[in-house]
């Protein structure tokens, strides 16, 4: 009998222990460092995909053979000590216009006068197979204290390898690859998609063909499911 | 024997509602962001205290799944005074009188740097610290908004996680 209980504390114990670290019991004191606490490790982990440009490139078109991505942009900023805000935008379809965080979303490392940013890509976002996103960075120069403005136009592409033939690749979209939706598990990951986006921001155009797809692939009851498509 | 079985029992019940109550209180802290902000010393300049609620809000709203709140209290130079060692006495009372989640407070010091610090409801504080130069006044509403966000983002991890696509 004693045994048992034994060994009921022990799980008691673990599970008091799992439950600690799940709830993230913060043992930190009531002052702190903002930058200190950047974790850059788990920042530069989250990147699936990356690219670089550099100062002088204002746009650029990136093609992506599997969607969803996190691409790690990495862009040169000569004389800067400090980058004050990046603005997320994208006005065609997705109407995005966000603050990125701080830490999560990019970081600027001063010594080597590089921003990182991390731009989440969903399928969800390329039902026209592109979007375009603008990057609005202002920078702080302390030195001379003044700021600096820069936009960068990124395109990306989505461009998913179906076939190859004797001159070269064939690229398919949602449109049409059967071969491609289920290999990919495009269909899986737009329901899962569906469920953490704010549709409500895309524009009408972009919903209905959302709907379609949906409709067309039968893998929702859109008049059942008004939350998912409105 | 019996008294052994009782304890087993509810050992038993323990370790299958433990992790639920975790889970339970871990979601419902999610749910909503109520935010105070105290803005002060900026009469001088071409920034309106509520320009900040309201692009924390649009960037909040349109981008995260939370119940959102943002009130701007005014004349509270006083109390916060030497706020950083005063966190039991005034931040605490004040987060719960007003049923807050997180206290944001902007000062510009002597034009030379703008300093925000955030609070939560436990008491714990993150500040950073922006030079001013010349130029900054037409990008204070983003430059403040993007402090904020990646403050508090920084003290409960809760944004990112929330983000919607």
């Amino acid at each position: 009998m004693i045994k048992i209980l034994k060994i009921i504390l022990f799980i008691i114990c673990l599970f008091q222990l799992a439950a600690c670290a799940k709830l993230n019991v913060n043992t930190r004191s009531t002052m702190g460092n903002f930058y200190e606490r950047i974790n850059t490790k788990e920042f530069f982990k989250r990147g699936t995909f990356i690219i670089t440009l550099d100062e002088s490139t204002n746009i650029s078109s990136v093609s992506l053979f599997q969607v969803p991505q996190i691409v790690q942009v990495g862009i040169d900023i000569s004389e800067c000590d400090q980058v004050l805000y990046v603005n997320m935008i994208e006005k065609n379809y997705l109407n995005i216009n966000r603050q990125l965080l701080m830490g999560k979303e990019y970081l600027f490392d001063s010594q080597k006068g590089k921003l990182f940013v991390l731009i989440d890509l969903p399928i969800v976002y390329f039902f026209k197979n592109r979007i375009d996103v603008f990057l609005d960075i202002l920078s702080l120069n302390t030195k001379g204290r003044f700021t600096k403005t820069m936009r960068k136009k990124i395109i990306f592409n989505w461009k998913p390898l179906v076939a190859t033939d004797t001159i070269g690749f064939v690229y398919g979209d949602l449109s049409h690859s059967q071969e491609l939706i289920e290999n990919q598990k495009i269909d899986e990951n737009i329901l899962k998609e569906l469920k953490l986006t704010a549709i409500e921001r895309f524009n009408s155009e972009y919903k209905d063909e959302i709907a379609n797809y949906l409709k067309k692939r039968n893998l929702i009851d859109i008049n059942q499911s008004p939350n998912i498509i409105k | 024997m019996n008294r052994f079985s009782n304890l087993i029992i509810i050992f038993g019940l323990s370790i299958i509602l433990f992790p639920l109550w975790v889970q339970a209180d871990s979601e419902s802290n999610l749910e909503r962001c109520h935010i105070g902000i105290i803005v002060n010393d900026f009469s001088s300049q071409s920034f309106s205290k509520n320009d900040i609620p309201k692009a924390l809000e649009k960037n909040l709203m349109n981008y995260y799944r939370l119940d959102i709140k943002v009130i701007v209290f005014d004349d509270y130079k006083k109390m916060l005074d030497n706020i950083d060692q005063k966190v039991e006495q005034y931040v605490k009372p004040f987060l719960q009188d007003n049923n807050l989640d997180y206290l944001i407070y902007i000062i510009n010091r002597r034009n030379i740097e703008l300093w925000f610090e955030v609070w939560n409801k436990e008491g714990i504080m993150e500040n950073i610290g922006i030079p001013l130069s010349r130029d900054i006044e037409k990008h204070l509403v983003n430059i403040t908004t993007n402090a904020f966000l990646s403050i508090i983002e920084s003290i409960d991890n809760q944004l990112y996680s929330k983000k919607l696509y």
